[in-house]
């Protein structure tokens, strides 16, 4: 039966096997590893969700794999990989750390700027009663154009088979019916009317 | 890529790689490469006091040793924190000759200020040593930093402020060559403040140059 001493001795000689470029032992020690690892992490950082999870077995390999001329064969193998393994995982913790200070997890990217100028369009306007009778009272070409374009919310192409208009036409008349109806409800909000 | 994937790449392209020598090895090349420079920089600038007033001087002979000490010491324990799973009361070596170093220039202190009274605790600045510490100081620096970064960067910090500390003691070594004669403030002021400067830099770019990426360049695997 193979103790825990015993296969820790047995990972340091696939070690220094790898360290003469042993493909097959290096093989064999990285699958050992990967086993260690996932069995260390899953216990003592159970919390980790599964793809952070097998980031950090990558990485510890990763790590193994570049400083492994660092191990001395005279050595334990465990506490030199554990080594590694607790740094690494430091250091994932801090860039988790980091990133939870300074990114904020958002569902749906708002569709607009904070500035005020940016958010008119989007405002609602107060009296839909008001806002009705001024499209009866824009000229036709316009009226069509507000209808199809922002009341059905048509697309230009939509919109132009539509009504016969050209594209180029319904974005002007659309333009000019929503600066006449700013202006009319402006006015009417001005004068209480 | 999967985990399997990566053992595949990783042992598919593993090359023979030389074990790291012990730590009490790569401080004797450190020193190989850093005492030569002294030698030769002694050689060309001199003495500024007589060799028979060197040596009746006891006080800065321990200072001499303690400092030497110092930068073994240090550059041991520097090499040390750079191997996981090392034993990590290595890096408290440097603590003793370091004492004994602090304690020998405030003895220094203390008699200049029986000796000249006030006088003593006035500090001037003394451009004179930059070029020579500078010279001094060159090699040993690229040395230390190029030899850490071979080992594993487990933790930085220490690392580099060990190895500040190592090139610093060794600068101050030769540099306490050419200023025997100075009041110890100066020592204690200059010396050592230039030492906690270095070991303070060190501190700030240690992650930045013994950094686990640099050695991920050229892994697929890794981006």
């Amino acid at each position: 039966m193979n103790g825990p001493t015993e296969k820790c001795d047995r990972l340091g000689e696939l070690m220094c096997l790898a360290q003469t470029g042993d493909r097959n032992a290096y093989d064999r020690l990285l699958r050992n590893c990967s086993d260690i690892v996932r069995r260390v992490v899953r216990r003592r950082y159970p919390y980790l969700p599964p793809s952070d999870f097998e980031d950090l077995v990558q990485d510890v390999l990763l790590s193994l794999h570049t400083v492994r001329a660092t191990y001395d064969g005279e050595r334990p193998f465990l506490p030199w990989l554990l080594a590694i393994l607790r740094n690494r995982t430091a250091d994932m913790a801090r860039r988790h750390a980091r990133k939870a200070a300074r990114e904020v997890a958002v569902e749906k990217y708002p569709e607009t700027f904070d500035e005020a100028e940016a958010n008119t369009i989007d405002e609602a306007y107060g009296d839909p009663q008001a806002l009705r009778q001024a499209i009866t009272k824009l000229p036709k070409g316009q009226r069509v154009a507000i209808e199809l374009l922002k009341l059905r919310e048509m697309s230009l192409k939509e919109a132009s088979e539509e009504s016969g208009m050209s594209i180029a036409a319904l974005k002007v008349a659309s333009h000019r019916a929503t600066r006449a109806l700013r202006l009319s409800l402006q006015s009417r909000d001005e004068y209480g009317h | 890529m999967d985990t399997d994937s990566l053992i595949a790449e990783l042992s598919g392209s593993v090359r023979p790689v030389s074990p790291l020598r012990p730590a009490w090895q790569r401080t004797a090349l450190w020193l190989a490469l850093g005492l030569p420079p002294l030698v030769l920089v002694i050689a060309i600038h001199g003495l500024e006091v007589s060799p028979a007033t060197l040596m009746g001087d006891r006080l800065l002979w321990i200072e001499e040793i303690a400092a030497l000490a110092t930068a073994i010491t240090a550059a041991m324990a520097a090499f040390a924190s750079t191997v996981p799973g090392g034993n990590r009361k290595w890096l408290w070596l440097p603590v003793i000759p370091l004492s004994v170093w602090l304690l020998t220039i405030g003895k220094g202190c203390y008699d200049d200020w029986l000796q000249l009274g006030p006088e003593a605790l006035s500090l001037r600045l003394d451009t004179g040593c930059a070029i020579p510490m500078v010279a001094i100081g060159l090699v040993p620096t690229i040395a230390m930093v190029t030899m850490l970064r071979h080992g594993a960067p487990i933790s930085p910090r220490i690392s580099l402020v060990l190895g500040a500390l190592a090139t610093a003691a060794i600068v101050n070594f030769g540099l306490r060559l050419f200023h025997a004669g100075d009041v110890t403030i100066m020592v204690l002021v200059w010396h050592f403040g230039f030492i906690a400067a270095v070991a303070l830099i060190a501190c700030f770019v240690a992650p930045r140059i013994l950094a686990w990426h640099h050695q991920f360049r050229g892994y697929p695997a890794n981006g």
